[in-house]
């Protein structure tokens, strides 16, 4: 087998977050619907969590691993406010997308 | 050393330098101690391992290896009857085979508790051709204290990952997990106000069309 040959080093979880962030990046700026980007912002988190662990395997620190908690918490909570808030968006104005939300514009 | 002779509390001062120690680390230096603390964890004694898993450059000094040092190199200070009682250190690299590890120390401070033992604090350090490898804090004296606290920032073979982790969550970390305790309380709280279907929604209904 080749995959058998092939040594997954730290380097390729970096590479792999690099990826997963580019793609939630790219996914917060194009889509429109509010909760593709919620999941585009979730996926740009985990990238950095993803990126927290291999630098701290690579550096023998267990603190990447703790960040990790936190990372996950605030997300949490994100998630909890923010679907609160598109919830309560879309049963006011069912089918509105992220640039029909200018009720605050001055 | 030549001679081992305990010293007493009244030849130690704030500001002493303890004789340094050199150690020129071999394979069996490393493989030795990675035994003797029970760590069967193959980065310690297999070359290739440690090279193609763990991506370094060859088999490194486990945790328990660097106490055990310490540990030899305070007593060899203070006398036998010269006793560690905690010590806390943080890692900076690896030592490897071929390395020149040199133990240095300072007393940075003396005290004498309720029982009239007598304790010094010695900062440690430990470099390898110049680099620092250890930070170290040692607290010397002639009776045993309460605990015993190893790095906590350092990842250590010996200890599962689910308890490390616990430690620093619970020791290093605290402030912050207290603040992240708050934050899901706010966020808990948001989410209700958000999803209460109030009584003004009809109000709403007009300002959001």
């Amino acid at each position: 087998m080749i995959l058998a040959a092939i040594e997954v080093t730290p380097g390729w979880y970096l590479a792999l977050g690099a990826v997963l962030f580019a793609i939630g990046a790219f996914g917060l700026l194009v889509r429109r619907n509010p909760l593709v980007m919620f999941m585009c912002i979730e996926l740009m988190l985990n990238a950095v969590n993803l990126t927290f662990v291999a630098f701290g395997t690579m550096l023998g620190d267990i603190g990447g691993q703790v960040v990790v908690f936190f990372v996950l918490v605030v997300a949490a909570a994100e998630v909890v406010v923010g679907l609160g808030l598109i919830v309560a968006i879309l049963r006011r104005r069912p089918g509105a997308t992220a640039d029909d939300l200018s009720a605050l514009k001055g | 050393m030549s001679t081992i002779r305990n010293r007493l509390a009244g030849e130690v001062a704030e500001g002493q330098d303890l004789p340094p120690l050199r150690v020129d680390v071999t394979a069996t230096t490393i493989v030795l101690g990675a035994l003797a603390s029970r760590d069967w964890r193959p980065m310690h004694h297999d070359k290739a391992f440690a090279v193609e898993r763990n991506g370094v450059k060859d088999i490194f000094i486990n945790t328990p290896n660097f106490q055990a040092w310490f540990e030899r190199y305070l007593s060899d200070w203070t006398g036998p009857k010269g006793r560690l009682g905690r010590m806390s250190f943080k890692m900076k690299r690896s030592v490897f085979p071929g390395d020149e590890m040199t133990f240095t120390g300072r007393v940075a401070r003396t005290a004498t508790d309720e029982t009239g033992c007598h304790w010094a604090d010695v900062d440690f350090l430990v470099s390898v051709a110049g680099a620092v490898v250890l930070l170290v804090a040692l607290f010397a004296g002639d009776t045993p204290a309460t605990g015993l606290r190893a790095a906590t920032e350092a990842i250590d073979e010996a200890v599962p990952n689910i308890n490390q982790l616990g430690t620093v969550l619970f020791t290093d970390y605290v402030l912050a997990f207290e603040i992240t305790a708050v934050l899901l309380t706010i966020a808990v709280v948001g989410a209700v106000v958000l999803a209460r279907r109030g009584d003004d929604e009809a109000a709403d209904e007009e300002v959001g069309s």
